[in-house]
Formats: structure tokens, sequence, C-alpha cells
């Protein structure tokens, strides 16, 4: 009667299943036979039952492992393949290179040859490697998101556009060759060359620069306006430098759905 | 004596059959064998208080088993199974520990 809801029915709930064994006395226990045989049963079921839950849990256990392993072993072959395809991609590269250079010689085109090479350091799809500059240029040290005080994508723009005043034959952007089909882009925070965002400080290397030039004071006096009026860090070094070779783009042409219009 | 046979020939059974759970039935294991070892740690105590009861212990223990595995999947059918499985290992497990209190009592003395 007394006693909050909860207490009644936690009693009620842990009640003794053998209430009614407690007032009369078990007589059929211990008699053996049959009801040994039941106990004997039950408690085997109980066996059984915990066997059977233990092998499905490892079972699962098991399935979900191997699903892993499988995957994990799928994404190392197909690394290992890509770079398999990657290091072919490089002998091919070279054999058509070599091959090229033995078919110029065999034809004793010398002219040829060197108009090749020329087109190839134009078109940025070879290695280059000899004198030139390297301009580092990082943001002001307080420079906060969103602020002037940052390196845009004009600022490279303008260097880059002064290195080849300078007579540069070939110019990167922290490793990025630049093509005829190169952009210097900002998309948000990030300046995208080659479609591929940089990351500070912005290191620009180019080969083939004449400090003589006219361009070198222009440069000089760009960097010194950014230094000035937005406090970015720059610093210019002469010397040799190389430069990766270009990835080249076929242009895509657009073609008209009609023929005659 | 006859128990612990029957236990053992139950574990060498399942060793050695090897059953494979049906998935429809997967769910509804894990909570037979909490209602199972209940039946059991009942049994238990009633044996420590010299009042154990074959018949008894058979009766409550596949009705344990038949009743709670029927509840969890009522509980699955009206959509509240996880609910329902939580409640009926709540209830199921005071139980064993209100039994185990009780052996403990019988055994230790305290």
């Amino acid at each position: 009667m007394s006693g909050s809801v909860l207490e009644r029915f936690l009693a009620q709930a842990t009640e003794d299943d053998y209430l009614d064994a407690q007032t009369e006395p078990a007589d059929s226990g211990g008699s053996g036979g049959w009801s040994g045989l039941v106990l004997a049963l039950t408690v085997g079921f109980l066996g059984l039952l915990l066997v059977v839950a233990v092998f499905s849990v490892r079972a699962s256990s098991d399935a979900r492992t191997s699903t892993r392993d499988a995957l994990v072993e799928r994404v190392t072959q197909l690394s290992d393949t890509v770079a398999g395809q990657q290091e072919v991609v490089r002998d091919r590269a070279a054999a058509v290179e070599a091959l090229r250079g033995e078919l110029l010689t065999s034809t004793a085109a010398a002219a040829v040859q060197s108009l090749v090479e020329e087109y190839a350091t134009l078109a940025a799809t070879t290695e280059v490697v000899g004198p030139g500059l390297t301009v580092v240029i990082d943001d002001a040290p307080d420079a906060e998101a969103g602020s002037l005080n940052r390196v845009l994508d004009r600022d490279l723009q303008d260097i880059v556009n002064s290195l080849w005043q300078m007579g540069a034959v070939g110019v990167a952007v922290n490793n990025q060759r630049l093509t005829q089909t190169s952009a210097i882009r900002g998309a948000g925070e990030a300046i995208l060359v080659n479609y591929q965002p940089l990351a500070r400080p912005y290191v620009i290397t180019a080969v083939g620069t004449s400090s003589a030039g006219t361009g070198g004071s222009a440069l000089q006096g760009l960097l010194e306006v950014l230094g000035s009026d937005y406090g970015l860090v720059s610093s210019v070094d002469v010397g040799d430098v190389a430069l990766p070779a270009g990835e080249l783009r076929v242009p895509r042409y657009a073609q008209s759905l009609q023929e005659d219009a | 004596m006859i128990a612990i046979i029957g236990l053992l020939v139950g574990i060498a059974v399942g060793v050695l059959w090897h059953p494979v759970v049906p998935l429809w039935m997967e769910p509804y294991l894990p909570i037979a064998i909490v209602a199972a070892l209940d039946a059991v740690f009942g049994g238990f105590r009633a044996l420590m208080q010299k009042r154990f009861d074959d018949r008894i212990f058979a009766v409550s223990f596949l009705s344990n088993v038949v009743i709670a595995s029927f509840l969890v999947f009522l509980g699955d059918q009206l959509g509240v199974g996880a609910q329902m499985s939580t409640g009926v290992v709540v209830v199921l497990a005071m139980r064993i520990f209100t039994n185990a209190a009780a052996i403990r009592r019988i055994l230790f003395k305290a």
C-alpha cells in the first residue's frame, strides 16, 4: 500500500520465481528421471544459446574486418598501379625525346633541331636550367584575412609581367611553370596558377632575365611600392635556377551545330 | 551434477554443430541470453535456499526466453524495438542483480 509507484514496481519486477515452491516444499525435486532430464535439457539449451551467440558475434566481426582488409588491399593495389603507370609515362616521354633527337641528328637538320628546342622552350614543355632570378614575396607580417596587406593575384601578375619584360624565357610560380595558357588568378582567399592553389610564401623563378634591361628597375620599383604601401615582404636573388616542364594543354575548339549557318 | 553435464553437452553440440543463426533471429539472441541468465540466477538462488524445483526452473527459463524475445519482436513491429530491448534488458538485469545479491548474502553472509 505504502511506498511510491517505483518501489512497488521494483518489488513486483524482481519478485522471486520460487515463491510457490517455498510454501509447498518440492516433492518432485531430486526424484531424478524425468525432472533431471528436463533440468539437463534446459541447461543444455542455455549452453547452446551461449555458443551460438558467441559464434554469431564473431562471424559478424570477421565479416567486417575482411571487408575492411579487402578495401585496404584494393586501395594499395590501385595506388601501386597509378605509380607504375606514372613511371611508364615518364619512360615514354624520355623515349620520345631521345627518338626525336636521333631523328633530327640523323637527317643532319641542325637548324630544325634548334628550332624544335626553341619552340619547346617557348611552349614551356621542357625543363629549363640557367641563370636567372628568384623573387620571394609574402604577406605583411600583421596581415589579416581579407585585408589588402596580402599578396594578391594582381601583384603576382605584375611581377611576372616585369620578369617577361626583363627577357625571361621561362617563369614559374611555386614550381608551377607558366605556359601560353597559364593564368594567375585569385579564387577567394587563394591564388591559382594552372588551376593549382598556391601556398605562401610565393616563389617566382625566372630563367634568362638580364638585370641590365629596363625591366630590372621596373621590378625593383614594383617591389618597393608593394613593400611601402602594403607591407609585403619580398627579396630578390640572382643565380642559377631550374624550372620544371609545364603541362601542354591542347586547346579544345567549339563547333557549330549547324554546318552551313 | 546433471546440470553441469547438460551444460557441457549443450556447449559441445553448439561447437560441433556450428549452427548458423538466421538473420531475422539475430536481434533476439542477446535478449534471449539475458533472459536465460535471469532464470539461471533465480534457480541458483533457489538452490542456495534449498527450495529449487526443476519444473519451475525449466518453465521460467523457457518462458523468460520466449517472452523476452516476443516483447522485442513486438517492439520491432511497433517501431520501438530499440526502446523495448532496453526496457527488457533493464528489468532482467535488475532481477539478475537482486538474485545475485541474495546468493551473495547466503554464500558470504554479507
